[in-house]
């Protein structure tokens, strides 16, 4: 297939998507609309098949539409590209799908759909990006269509305070991004990724220039940026102001545009020295930031919300530790997981109507939750050997393993020292087993198709060894607690700590403070 | 200073809060039960007053609604009538209206708590900011599912609990509240202390302080109702008041820092000038409450007009001596539109209607729970236990108590911190086929909670142990069925007892949709038993000493009516004996009949766009299975109705789904025993539905829980609309609104019962509060006479006046020249 037909064969849905905003002819009648998008989600999900088909017999290439200075419309087709390209279509259908008749009635669907479509077309763009200024400018787009989509009801005071919180946030990360790229260009002369990746091979990581360090630490803050990373995150709580599906996409998709800016330029990270440093470091304090506020949250979206801030630190340290199969395959999961969580949490209810059937409780038996350490640590163990991961070489993934590792032994804990029957003990341990081999294998399949798309797992440094030691310890320490909660909980601190968690530390408030957020001028001001 | 008793003050003042249940049995409440000792617009003015709540709807949908010839002047003439008042020039009138419609419509009620008038000085929205954090301290003291970590000790008393937290909360003071905590921390740690110190600091009157506590419930009316529900049930069962002072306390502690901690002397001075009366805005307001209020009357009058109109040109078919089977439907409105399509397809079904709980208030246990489920209407406690039964129990038992022990250890390992991650890398791809799979309705997101864990045996019938029920128990519910339901004496061979339960997937509101009388479950439990015991040799011989013979071949059999799909399936069939079998096919054959009929109905309501009865079908089960559905049905929305007669009076009659049924034969009655529990509970239970759409649809902003697509479920008892802000009570927005009009169209209540007015005065004298909503205008008593015309209308303190035919249809001509 000529490589022009095929780049606009991937920019086809993107431009129908961008047509539904044209609110002309028949662009005015919802039902067109609605075809308009139908199909192109049709042809995102044909052209995903035909760029993994290409993929496979001809390698990572890159199709250039228009170019200028060597910056122009290029896209990318590679292992990355189209994984994302592949989801990103798959959430299209399922969000599109949903909001048909989520939104039935609204007299102002069409807007919704036309919103919809621009963002997806921005974020279908960006996954595929060949050239720094295509990137930079879908990078922009996403975050406008975010922000029209946010202020789907601009009635709702709520909503245009996360409207605002957000705007501050993303040209920020805009501007960040901007220099970033300012300096790659700057360095290389060119702004085709493929040229630039090349080139970042050759660079020898003992002789690193220095613009290229900063431009490196400059891609991790805007990454942070984008991706509600601690203290940044604010905006993100009140996206519950818009509709369920603009939940579903921001999650699923749009937050992504952080690790996967990450993994993009996994090559510039890895002969970078400090900007891993950073990111191991906001990752793993967003990471247990989110993931231990969401536990503490009665509401479910705002729970839900808390444990993406977790997730996206967990992948941009996972980044940073450079294992970025894992933190792909991990960004991908998450994807499904959070659509699917948004989409269906009104199905919370049909759990509360069987919440009295055979209550689960932990017996706080000390052998047992020793039993339940042995256990889980014998299984992991005995797995890891079999797949034959390799501690002297393979440390990083050794390091990502430990925390699967931690999910099994809190599983395994909390299975095991409880009122649980031999069966559901019995059927726990094999689902246990499942998930680790589950966990190598797709970390596997990833690793194998990404291939030479990504750099090699290198031999970590002291400094990189030593921060991934203590945040694993630090994970490792909280796991425990979790699963010895009984006798913690009851003292003082446990309790003033519970509060503050569940306030978020009251970085979201101190944020809605410095915009006066409670001022009642704004009160029935409508955009 | 006077000395007062602040426990009546508070007292009264949570009493004017009507309850409301969680979301997992979510029953129609009416949201003014508070108010039924006050008249409707008194009741009106004050909530306006003091919550800026509405009670009408804007003056403009009247105006068109006159506009379209449906009220008439002659309406309006009425309306002024009724409330003491002379209408001058109906020219005149209508002008000032247009007028109203335009002015802005907001109450003075800013500046009846001191933390609104804080708000009004500062210049910062203080109200907003405590009703969120109060509503979020509640959502994790109540929280029953969602937090995984509960941050509040449930195990304290509630006021002391929030306290407790309070002191170590810094949301206030990083807000600029300076000096909250410490405020907290000094104030008594018993309620009734607090509530007593801050009022004597304050120095209100004594007249003044019901009104100031009842403002402050219901700044967050959401919490308050919920908790008021909490005390309610309690009661139920005998217990004291529990929750609801504790909670005024809190509102009350945060309150008093606005008076005195936040060192604005502003405040202050304000609070006792309370110069914040009588501003010309406010005036307005008023009369723009006081019209509305007239229009809702007229408009009230002018629907009735078109009752009373129906009931006069509909000649009432004849009815069936003798009849194959008959049929008990609960009285709920949607039921009327499936025994009206059935009776026209099959004559030889006579159908009943009859609370949904058919007279047995049980606690069902389903298998494997450790607590039952509370299936009767919510004015009564329940009675007696039945238990989920399986041919091999304490295998199936095991089978769901394994399924659960499984679920809720993953759910630790799933959401848990940290381990999350471990949970997500592998697992979180196995959600693209749910996604896929759910989108397509192929599958629900979440099994269904009467099957969880139990699919294989389902394949088997389910039965019921009623082992706990003592033969004198069983004995007196059906007693008390069989008369109530007026049959007893002319059972047919075939008695189908149908509950009645939705289905709706992803739809936190769905128990809304099931059966209200029996406490906001599907009724095919209720049902069940109600079979069961009929069928009970034991029972049938006892029933003899209370003079009711059932005839040997005479089968009760349980069925369940899906008021989403319209399907009714008949439960547990493979017990049927072989000698009913021909018959029950028979009645089958018409049910099939019967719900494709009423699915065509449906479609027409549902705006589906086709005729095509395949496509309908596929249509209308397409909607239960499908989780973006956010109008699976349409529930009771339009319910305006009430009839307590025989069925012949309505049978053929179109009431178009807005009408409630209640056979009664007063000629059977009589006593008015029968009468007097209709009177007291099916039409108390009929009016809370019809005002709880009536206050969803002209105030869904207090009364109703807003925009489905923005729900966010809080604690997994309720939800919020968005990210914050208080507990929404009432029904969606998406369940009165298409999203063009109003789908409920709001009306009081019409009961109309064919009784003689003396009987149905003796009973509103020995029952104060029914003959309260009467007198009140929470509803309208119409009397049908014997011809099966609407003769009379009750006005106050048992007086009716006569309706004129004539000027019915004078009125009619009238228009129709206009």
């Amino acid at each position: 297939m000529s490589a022009t037909i095929l780049g606009i064969l991937f920019l086809a849905p993107a431009l129908l998507f961008l047509s539904t905003s044209l609110n002309i002819g028949p662009f005015k009648k919802f039902s067109f609309v609605l075809k308009t998008i139908q199909l192109a989600v049709l042809i995102s999900v044909i052209s995903a098949g035909i760029g993994i088909y290409q993929l496979f017999k001809f390698g990572a290439n890159e199709i250039s539409l228009f170019k200028f200075q060597e910056l122009g419309l290029v896209i990318r087709i590679d292992a990355l590209s189209m994984i994302m390209f592949l989801m990103i279509s798959i959430i299209a259908f399922v969000v599109l799908r949903f909001s048909k008749n989520y939104l039935d009635g609204d007299s102002r669907i069409k807007t919704f759909f036309s919103r919809l479509a621009f963002t997806l077309a921005f974020v279908q763009i960006l996954v595929i990006s060949g050239n720094l200024a295509t990137l930079f400018i879908a990078w922009v787009g996403t975050s406008v269509g975010l922000h029209q989509l946010l202020l789907f009801y601009p009635e709702r005071k709520k909503a245009r305070l996360a409207a605002k919180k957000k705007f501050i946030i993303a040209r920020l990360g805009d501007l960040i991004l901007l220099a970033a790229f300012i300096l790659l260009y700057q360095e290389f002369n060119n702004g085709n990724l493929s040229y630039i990746f090349d080139q970042l091979k050759l660079i020898n990581s003992d002789n690193v220039p220095v613009s290229l360090e900063i431009a490196a630490i400059l891609l991790v803050f805007s990454a942070c940026l984008k991706s509600v990373q601690v203290p940044f995150h604010g905006w993100l709580l009140d996206v519950m102001e818009a509709p369920t599906p603009v939940s579903a996409l921001l999650h699923a998709g749009l937050l992504n545009a952080g690790p996967f800016l990450i993994i993009r330029f996994a090559f510039l990270l890895d002969v970078a020295s400090t900007a891993s440093i950073i990111l191991i470091s906001v990752g793993a304090v967003s990471a247990l930031f989110g993931a231990l506020v969401s536990t503490t949250q009665p509401t479910i979206k705002t729970a839900l919300a808390y444990s993406s801030i977790g997730h996206m630190g967990f992948t941009l340290m996972v980044s940073g530790f450079g294992v970025y199969s894992a933190s792909l395959l991990h960004l991908v999961a998450h994807s499904f997981y959070k659509a699917h969580a948004f989409l269906s949490s009104g199905s919370v209810i049909d759990k509360v109507q069987t919440k009295y059937a055979a209550q689960h409780t932990r017996l706080g038996n000390g052998w047992k939750i020793v039993l339940g350490v042995v256990v889980a640590t014998g299984l992991y163990l005995a797995i890891a050997f079999l797949w034959g991961v390799n501690s002297s070489t393979e440390f990083q993934l050794l390091a990502i393993g430990s925390i699967i590792f931690f999910g099994i032994l809190s599983l395994q804990v909390n299975s095991i020292d409880s009122n649980n029957s031999m069966r559901s003990i019995v059927t726990l341990f094999i689902g246990a087993g499942l998930v680790i081999n589950l966990f190598f294998f797709l970390e596997h399949i990833v690793q194998m198709s990404l291939g030479n798309q990504i750099p090699e797992i290198s031999a970590p440094n002291s400094s990189l060894m030593g921060i991934s030691i203590a945040v694993l310890l630090v994970f490792f320490l909280t796991v425990t607690i979790q699963f010895t909660a009984g006798q913690f909980r009851k003292g003082r601190m446990s309790k003033q700590l519970g509060v503050h968690l569940k306030n978020g530390l009251y970085l979201n408030l101190i944020f809605d403070k410095m915009m006066n957020s409670l001022s009642t001028e704004t009160d029935n001001k409508s955009l | 200073m006077k000395k007062f008793n602040t426990k009546t003050l508070v007292e009264a003042s949570c009493s004017r809060i009507a309850p409301a249940w969680p979301l997992k049995n979510f029953v129609a409440v009416n949201p003014y039960s508070g108010f039924t000792d006050t008249d409707f617009s008194q009741t009106a003015k004050q909530l306006a007053e003091r919550g800026d709540i509405r009670m009408a709807m804007p003056i403009q949908f009247y105006l068109d609604q006159i506009k379209n010839e449906v009220i008439s002047e002659n309406d309006i003439e009425k309306a002024f009538e009724k409330q003491g008042l002379f209408l001058e020039s109906f020219d005149e009138f209508l002008h000032r209206a247009e007028y109203l419609a335009g002015t802005v419509n907001s109450s003075n009620s800013k500046g009846f708590t001191l933390t609104d008038i804080a708000t009004q000085i500062t210049g910062k929205n203080w109200t907003e900011f405590i009703v969120e954090r109060l509503s979020s301290w509640s959502s994790s003291y109540f929280d029953s599912y969602v937090a995984i970590w509960n941050t509040s000790d449930v195990t304290q008393d509630l006021f002391k609990s929030w306290k407790s937290d309070a002191e170590i909360d810094m949301s206030a003071e990083l807000m600029g509240l300076k000096g909250f905590r410490a405020l907290i921390s000094k104030l008594p740690n018993d309620p009734y202390e607090t509530i007593e110190f801050i009022l004597a600091k304050i120095k209100l009157d004594e007249e003044e302080i019901e009104a100031y506590l009842h403002a402050n419930l219901l700044k967050v009316i959401g919490w308050s109702s919920y908790i008021s529900g909490l005390d309610y049930n309690a009661k139920l069962y005998s217990d004291e008041n529990k929750y609801m002072h504790e909670f005024l306390a809190i509102i009350l502690a945060c309150e008093f820092y606005f008076f005195d901690a936040i060192g604005n002397e502003k405040i202050k001075e304000l609070w006792f000038k309370k110069s914040y009366e009588a501003t010309l805005e406010g005036r307005t307001f008023f009369e723009s409450t006081e019209t509305e209020l007239i229009l809702q009357d007229a408009y009230d009058c002018a629907r009735q007009r078109e009752l009373i109109e129906a009931f006069d040109n509909h000649t009432p078919s004849e009815i069936v001596e003798k009849v194959d089977a008959q049929m008990v439907f609960c009285i709920d409105v949607r039921s009327e539109v499936y025994r009206r399509n059935l009776e026209s397809i099959d004559h030889n079904i006579e159908t009943i209607g009859f609370a949904g709980f058919f007279g047995f208030p049980i606690d069902y246990v389903p298998l494997g729970h450790s607590q039952g489920k509370n299936q009767c209407p919510v004015l009564i406690p329940t009675a007696v236990t039945v238990k989920e039964s399986f041919s091999n129990d304490s295998l199936a038992n095991r089978k769901r108590k394994t399924s659960h022990q499984i679920e809720k250890t993953w759910k630790k390992f799933k959401s848990g911190a940290v381990s999350s991650f471990g949970y997500v890398s592998p697992l979180g791809l196995s959600f693209l086929p749910k996604l896929i799979f759910n989108s397509t309705g192929l599958t629900r997101p979440v099994k269904d909670p009467n099957q969880d864990g139990l699919k294989k045996w389902l394949k088997e019938e389910r039965t019921l142990d009623m082992s706990s029920i003592s033969l004198e128990e069983k004995v007196a519910m059906a007693t008390g069925a069989l008369t109530g339901m007026g049959i007893k004496d002319n059972l047919a061979p075939l008695v189908l007892i149908a509950g009645h339960g939705s289905t709706s997937v992803n739809n936190p509101h769905a128990s809304g949709l099931d059966c209200g009388a029996c406490g906001g479950h599907s009724g095919e439990i209720n049902a069940m038993t109600a079979a069961q015991i009929m069928n009970e040799p034991e029972v049938r011989d006892a029933l003899v000493n209370e003079n009711i013979h059932i005839p040997k071949n005479t089968l009760f059999v349980a069925c369940l009516h899906d008021t989403t799909t319209d399907e009714v399936k008949i439960i547990n069939e493979a017990f049927i004996p072989q000698s009913h079998k021909v018959a029950l096919q028979n009645v089958k054959e018409s049910l099939k009949k019967a719900s494709e009929k009423n699915r065509l109905e449906r479609s027409r309501r549902l705006n589906l766009d086709t005729e095509n009865l395949e496509k309908i079908n596929k249509k209308v089960l397409g909607r239960a299975n499908d989780w973006s559905q956010i109008r699976p049905e349409w529930g009771l929305a339009g319910c305006n109705t009430f009839v307590v007669a025989p069925r012949s009076r309505t049978k053929g009659l179109d009431l178009q789904g807005k009408s409630f049924l209640q056979s009664y034969d007063a000629k059977t009655d009589i006593e008015n025993k029968v009468l007097e529990s209709i009177m007291t509970a099916p039409m108390v239970v009929t009016s809370w539905i019809n005002l709880q759409y009536y206050a969803s649809a002209v105030d869904n902003l207090h009364f109703g829980s807003g925009n489905k697509t923005l729900h966010n479920v809080a604690g997994g008892i309720g939800v919020l609309e968005g990210s914050s802000g208080d507990l929404r009570i009432g029904l969606p927005l998406q369940s009165v609104h298409n999203g063009e009009k109003l789908e409920h169209s709001p009306q009081r209540l019409n009961v109309i019962i064919e009784a003689s007015i003396d009987s149905i005065n003796s009973i509103l004298e020995k029952n104060e509060s029914i003959k309260q909503l009467c007198d009140n205008s929470w509803i309208t008593l119409l009397k049908l006479d014997s011809n099966g015309k609407i003769s009379h209308k009750y006005t106050k303190n048992c007086a009716w006046e006569q309706i004129e035919q004539n000027t019915v249809n004078i009125q009619k001509r009238e228009l129709q020249t206009l």
